[in-house]
This record gives C-alpha cells, structure tokens and sequence, in this order.
C-alpha cells in the first residue's frame, strides 16, 4: 500500500511539473519579454552580471596566454601581412572619407538622417552563449546606458546583430548568424533585397531573393532599412559567396559570408536606434539619448539610416 | 537541511553553467551542468527528487538563454526522472555508472530539449545539424558526471541516518 501511495505521488509531481512547464513555455513563447517573466529573467541576469564580469576578467588573460603560445609561430607572418593591409585601407580610408563628406553634405541638403548621428554606447563582451542552440553575446553595458531591445549593434566590420534583452549591468545580443535571426537586406550593386537568415551548424547566412536577381559571389550585401526595420539602411552585412537556384525556378539562394567575426568579438557599439516610432532627426553626435519625432508606425523608413 | 543544501547546489550549478562554462567551450559545445547534477540527485535518491532538482536546475538555466522558459526545466526533470526510476532496479552501481549515465542522459535530454523546442516553434532546433551538438555535449556531460556524483554523493551523505545507515 505504501509502495503504491509512493508511485502515485511520484506521478502526481511529474504531472503538475510537465503541466507547470507547459504553461511557462506558451507564456514565455508569447510575451515578447513583457510581464512578471521577463522581469524575473532580468534580475536574474542583473545578480549573475558581477559573476561574468569576474569571470570573463580571469579568463581572458588566460585564453590571450593560450593563444599566444599556441599561435606564436604565425604572429611574425600575420603582422606583416596586416602591416600590408593597414597600409592598403588607410589609401582606402582616405577616398571613403571624402565620399563620407560629400554624402553627409548631400543629405543634410536634403533634410536626411545621418547614421553618424544616431547616439551610440560601446560596451565590451564579456560572455557568450551559455547554451548550445542559440548564439548570443552579454555585453557589460545594459539598461542605465539606455540600451533596450531591438537595438542594432555593431562591431568594427559590420553588423553584428540586435539586442535581445537588457538589464542594469548587461544586455543580451542576438548575433546575425543564429537561425532566429532575421535582418532585411540589400545586394548593393544590384538593388536587390531579401533577408537574411543565420543558418545552424554555419558561420554563414543564407539570403533568399526572386529569380531574376542577377546576384554574383562578391557582392556586397547591407542593410536595406525596409518600413519598421529595426536596423537603419546601409549597415555592412557581408559578401556574396556563392549563388544557388531553387528548384523549380523559384528564386535564387546567395550564401554570405558576414564581415564580422564572431569568434573574435571583443567590443561592439549599440546604436540607440528606435525602430518604428519615427525618424531620427537628431544631428548631436555626443549625446546619449535621442530626439524622435513620434509618427505612425506605417510610415516609410527611408530616414533609416544613412 | 538537505533541500537547503541542494538548493545551494542548484543555484551554484547555474552560476557555473551561466558563467564559467561559456569560456570552457570543449569542440564548440558546453555541457549540461544541471543536467548532470539532477541525474546524480535521482540517481541517490530516486525519481521524485531527481525531477524536482532537474526542474529547478533547468528553470534557473532557463533564465539565461534566448529559447521559451520552461524548455530546460521540462527536459532536465524527464530525463532525472526515468534515470531515477531505472535506478530503483539497480542492486549495485559499478564505477562506469556515473559517466555512462552521465552521456545516455546527455543525449536523452538533448533529444527532449529539441522535440520540445520543434514543438514551441524555436528555429535554432529544426535541423538535423543538432545530432553532432547533442553527442558532443554528451560526452562533456560524461566527463563531467563521475565529478558531480561524488559531489552530490558527499552532499546528502551527511543525512544518512545513523541508526539504520540509509539515506533519509
């Protein structure tokens, strides 16, 4: 008898444990990390910051001794090689930074945003993923920075995905190449647009766009700044590697190799961008916070970005 | 005292996983530390305990990761649970337990967390690309088990009860 009573309450807490997960997963599924859950993971989050801030300041030396035993033979060869190639972007640089100037000018004329404009907050990366089916960074800097969900973030090659989630002490990144990531883009010398989507098991995105995209490997993929996107036109995304047919004629597959490293992320800049709540019509580069003009979420976003 | 202990346990675990496991990356993966410790717990002390710990362990992991809350905690707690009542049939536990135990779980909560992510519509689970992930953790799950069962061993040796020397 008591054997059986044993077995049975066995059950019963199996029972109310699936029902109780259940129920937290279609929550959890549908809040948008709005509400009593979101706050919880939050604090959660804000008490384990101070532990990954340690952590990742142990480590870190650690890992730069490790690579640097490890990789020794071939720092003699990468610095020339970057020596080289320093030499070549600063020429690069200089031709950019003229045509920057002969943009910004053409835009102010025209009343246009300037991405250069938008506040923005650099903070380092000091975690990444914890687990094995997503692919996000922590960042040390989060809520008393205003940072909030939806931010585009950048690195120093191009973007490098949105946040998911902030918290005082920390934010959450979603980078470009995990599958739940979607970002609108553009094949920039074709004009062409599509989204791109991060692919499991792969460094690399996958965009889909119409047959008639005359897409070719090399080329350049941004942002496109569609209506409500959350991030700006003209981001760097990455480049075309290669170009496949669907089956039946039904478009074309271009695989992208994103410019950002992310094994090598060590800082990225989040830009203080509002997605649909209106243009950007700040033009002070060292504030913090921005001006927004409210307008209805229809609204085109062709002031996204610059 | 003992569920004070592992509850100590359980938020220690998370600590771990959340911030040191991320930096001891073994071939891209990091093991299921809580995982691990509730199949250690219904493995002492039988499927009860085993998937309340797995719950809790799960739920705190849950917390950090960008999947639906509640996805860890349900495959930790199924997974403890039919390891705690597999164990009642056992009369001994030879030393390869502990790491055996540690990658079948592996890869049986592996295979929950992604049934159930398909179910709940994450994207990042809808590929045959998670089988390599899932074996691989399971082995730094197997790894890591003869480690988190002397722990747990230890813990809840203390509540054995003298008189009889079973555990209470």
């Amino acid at each position: 008898m008591a054997v059986y009573r044993r077995a049975s309450r066995r059950r019963y807490v199996l029972l109310v444990i699936i029902l109780t997960s259940v129920t937290l997963i279609t929550l959890d599924s549908r809040r948008e990390d709005e509400g009593a859950i979101g706050a919880v993971g939050r604090g959660a989050h804000a008490v384990v910051s101070p532990f990954e801030k340690g952590v990742d300041a142990v480590a870190e030396p650690v890992s730069d001794w490790f690579a640097g035993v490890t990789d020794g033979g071939s720092l003699k060869k990468d610095n020339e090689e970057l020596r080289k190639r320093v030499a070549e972007l600063e020429d690069e640089q200089r031709a950019a930074e003229v045509a920057l100037e002969q943009n910004e000018t053409f835009r102010r004329l025209l009343d246009l945003p300037i991405l250069a404009d938008v506040p923005r907050v650099t903070a380092r990366v000091v975690n990444r993923s914890p687990g094995n089916f997503e692919w996000t960074v922590t960042i040390d800097k989060g809520e008393e920075h205003e940072i909030a969900r939806d931010m585009p973030v950048v690195g120093p090659d191009g973007l490098v995905g949105k946040v998911l989630d902030s918290w005082k002490g920390g934010a959450k990144i979603r980078l470009l190449v995990d599958p739940d990531s979607n970002v609108g883009v553009s094949v920039l010398q074709r004009g062409k647009q599509g989204v791109a989507n991060g692919r499991r098991g792969s460094d690399r995105l996958r965009v889909e766009l119409d047959a008639d995209a005359d897409v070719k490997p090399g080329d350049d993929v941004v942002t496109s700044g569609v209506d409500n996107s959350v991030f700006p036109e003209g981001l760097r995304v990455g480049t075309v590697e290669e170009v496949d047919e669907q089956p039946g004629g039904l478009g074309v597959t271009a695989r992208v190799r994103p410019w950002t490293d992310f094994d090598s992320l060590e800082y990225v800049t989040v830009l203080q961008w509002f997605p649909g709540q209106g243009d950007v019509v700040s033009t002070t580069t060292t504030s913090t916070t921005t001006t927004t003009v409210p307008s209805d979420t229809t609204s085109t976003t062709a002031a996204e970005g610059a | 005292m003992r569920v004070a202990r592992l509850a100590l346990l359980v938020v220690v675990t998370v600590i771990v996983q959340v911030a040191v496991f991320p930096h001891l990356r073994f071939a891209g993966v990091v093991p299921d530390l809580g995982l691990v410790l509730a199949v250690a717990v219904a493995f002492r002390l039988g499927p009860e305990a085993g998937a309340l710990t797995g719950f809790a362990a799960g739920l705190g992991f849950d917390l950090f990761l960008a999947t639906p809350l509640g996805m860890s905690a349900l495959a930790y707690a199924l997974t403890a649970y039919v390891v705690g009542v597999l164990q009642a049939s056992m009369l001994r536990a030879p030393a390869w337990i502990p790491p055996f135990l540690g990658f079948a779980a592996g890869v049986a909560g592996g295979l929950a967390f992604v049934a159930i992510g398909v179910l709940a519509g994450v994207e990042a689970v809808r590929s045959w690309d998670v089988i390599p992930t899932i074996l691989l953790a399971a082995v730094y799950d197997g790894l890591l088990a003869p480690l988190v069962f002397l722990l747990v061993g230890r813990l809840l040796a203390r509540d054995r009860d003298p008189a009889s020397g079973w555990v209470v």
